[in-house]
């Protein structure tokens, strides 16, 4: 397997007088945040905290607000200083790197979008997209050339000469992933940059993260408190609270077998059939299933295997890897959806 | 004292003797273009009225040597202002020691600090300077300041991390935004500076503040100290509109969809 895009080992932030000293500190690094924060009254808004993300991964980070997931992502290009820990990227210790080697971690490798934009108010938009390689030392016109292509692409054409403030709040954030884009980074951050959107646009917006990250297989890291949103975007999701990480799986991971009551209370309304696969619902064989019924992989999605199971006269069966691993039934499909209905 | 007479010789004689010496039509003339330029018809007008009374006052020359003075003192409280506000904008470490420091300075009366200027530097439009500018500085950084550290902290963070340098972050992102608070500076610091033409004439300013002295204390001359008094304020509106016409967003055309 190809080494991790980014890869971050027992990182720790600690706001506070006196943080750095908590995470070598074995009792203190211990208690939990209410306690830590009467005895020390320092905030743990990352504890211990360790994974790694693929190249051409989505990873999605989620918690509610105050569980730590702003502060992680702006950890891995140290925006916020890390109290302690590793934070390699492409293999690189990002927390040991120097102010010209991070300046052009910044600038080429890791570009970030954020959730109110950030965009320059005096430039248009074309200089905005622009503004990365305008940095980096780009002439005008090979900029220019670029970020046209890029605001295409983010579906801005014939927008360049406007200015931030004329657009509405999905336009500024396609400019603001445009910029993103811009430098032709390997690795984009996501800092809940949908959360100020209204649904509808959101949903389009969400579309089309996952229609570039198709075209253009960039690994992302992308934060959010919507469920619903992990689940659309993410390869694999790391749940936190209180700085910590509670679990990190696939979507249905998560749904199939919560690590523990927050998350079960987290993915309780979840429509379930819309997220598990088949892997979840297989039972074992029964010898009265006739072994030319129709086979279904099991990773496929319950909701999408409903046509064939009832169209069945017979249960259906299941294979993993070519080889057959049990069967479902109408009864195991009904079952989850009635599931759902009785959450709802 | 070498810093006084390089100053005077290598920026003040010069620019006075450009103001006083080209001919009142050329620079009337020259004025109204600028101000025809910040701020259209109506300004280009108020400032030809305001520059006919001061014609029309006998006080052309004096007005004349106290722009001159007003104008570098006002340049050099601009990049005061700027040097420091950024640095206090930017950094809570250095606004929590500066602004008492400034605080300090502005509840100082003036006259306090003209003695030992006019120890160290004898009564000339130098020392005047000086003191216009202690006396207007700080308006003109903390202005400065709050409107640096008012910019929004996404936008600074999202330079950042595109890989901005702090000087690339200071002339791209947080002067452009600090525009409108810059050009106040500016305006507030050309008045505060003007409100010192009078105690600075008591030190060796010249132009209208020595008129207005003048006039206090030879009742001969009472009538021209009283003309001179007039032709500050108009100098001060002038220079107040034009400051604050550059200090308007520039109208910005929305431009059509289709324009690339």
């Amino acid at each position: 397997m190809n080494s991790p895009a980014i890869s971050v080992r027992n990182l720790w932030k600690v706001f506070g007088p006196g943080g750095e000293k908590i995470p070598g500190n074995r009792e203190l690094s211990a208690l939990s945040s209410a306690e830590l924060l009467e005895r020390t009254r320092c905030v743990a808004a990352v504890r211990n905290l360790s994974f790694d993300v693929a190249k051409g991964e989505v990873f999605v980070v989620m918690g509610l607000s105050g569980s730590g997931k702003s502060t992680l992502i702006r950890c891995l290009t140290r925006l916020i200083e890390p109290t302690s820990g590793q934070v390699l990227v492409d293999g690189n210790d990002v927390l040991q790197a120097g102010t010209a080697e991070l300046r052009e971690l910044r600038r080429r490798k890791v570009s970030m979008v954020f959730q109110h934009f950030g965009l320059l108010p005096h430039r248009t938009v074309l200089d905005n997209v622009s503004y990365g390689l305008q940095i980096r030392g780009a002439g005008k016109s090979e900029r220019h050339a670029k970020a046209r292509e890029i605001i295409e692409l983010v579906g801005l054409k014939g927008y360049e000469q406007h200015y931030p403030d004329q657009l509405s709040g999905g336009m500024q954030q396609r400019v603001g992933l445009g910029r993103a884009l811009a430098g032709d980074p390997d690795t984009i951050l996501f800092d809940e940059p949908f959360s100020a959107l209204d649904p509808l646009i959101r949903r389009d917006m969400q579309a089309e993260v996952i229609r570039l990250h198709k075209e253009m297989g960039k690994t992302m890291v992308f934060v959010t408190h919507d469920l619903s949103e992990a689940l659309k975007l993410g390869d694999r999701i790391l749940i936190m609270r209180n700085g910590e990480p509670v679990q990190c799986g696939t979507g249905d991971d998560l749904v199939g077998s919560p690590a523990d009551k927050y998350i079960e209370d987290f993915v309780s309304e979840v429509p379930r059939a819309d997220v598990l696969t088949l892997k979840w619902i297989t039972r074992p064989l029964a010898d009265t299933t006739p072994r030319d019924a129709a086979v279904l992989n099991s990773r496929l999605i319950i909701r999408d295997a409903i046509p064939a199971v009832m169209h069945s006269s017979c249960p259906v069966l299941v294979e993993e890897g070519g080889r057959i691993t049990g069967q479902i039934d109408r009864d195991s499909i009904l079952s989850v959806l009635q599931a759902a209905e009785s959450a709802a | 004292m070498s810093l006084r007479e390089g100053v005077t010789g290598a920026v003040l004689n010069p620019f006075q003797s450009l103001l006083t010496d080209t001919p009142f039509y050329v620079l009337v003339t020259v004025i109204a273009i600028v101000a025809y330029a910040l701020g259209g018809w109506k300004l280009a007008a108020l400032t030809t009225a305001c520059l006919g009374v001061i014609i029309y006052l006998g006080l052309w020359s004096d007005s004349m040597v106290t722009l001159a003075g007003t104008l570098v003192a006002t340049a050099v409280v601009m990049v005061l202002g700027v040097i420091f506000g950024v640095a206090m904008g930017r950094s809570s470490r250095v606004d929590q020691f500066l602004r008492p420091l400034l605080d300090a300075g502005q509840t100082m009366p003036s006259f306090v600090y003209l003695v030992p200027f006019l120890g160290l530097f004898g009564a000339t439009r130098f020392t005047a300077i000086v003191a216009g500018i202690i006396y207007a500085a700080p308006v003109a950084i903390k202005i400065t300041a709050d409107g640096i550290s008012g910019i929004s902290p996404t936008v600074v963070q999202s330079a950042v991390a595109s890989g901005s340098t702090p000087w690339q972050v200071i002339t791209k992102v947080q002067l452009p935004m600090a525009r409108q608070s810059l050009a106040l500076a500016a305006n507030q610091g050309l008045i505060y500076v003007l409100a010192m033409v009078v105690v600075g004439a008591l030190v060796g300013a010249g132009g209208l503040g020595y008129d207005v002295v003048a006039g206090f204390v030879q009742t001969s001359i009472f009538g021209k100290g009283l003309a001179a008094g007039l032709a500050i304020v108009f100098l001060g509106i002038m220079m107040d509109r034009m400051t604050q016409a550059a200090a308007a967003a520039p109208a910005r055309r929305i431009p059509s969809k289709s324009s690339t």
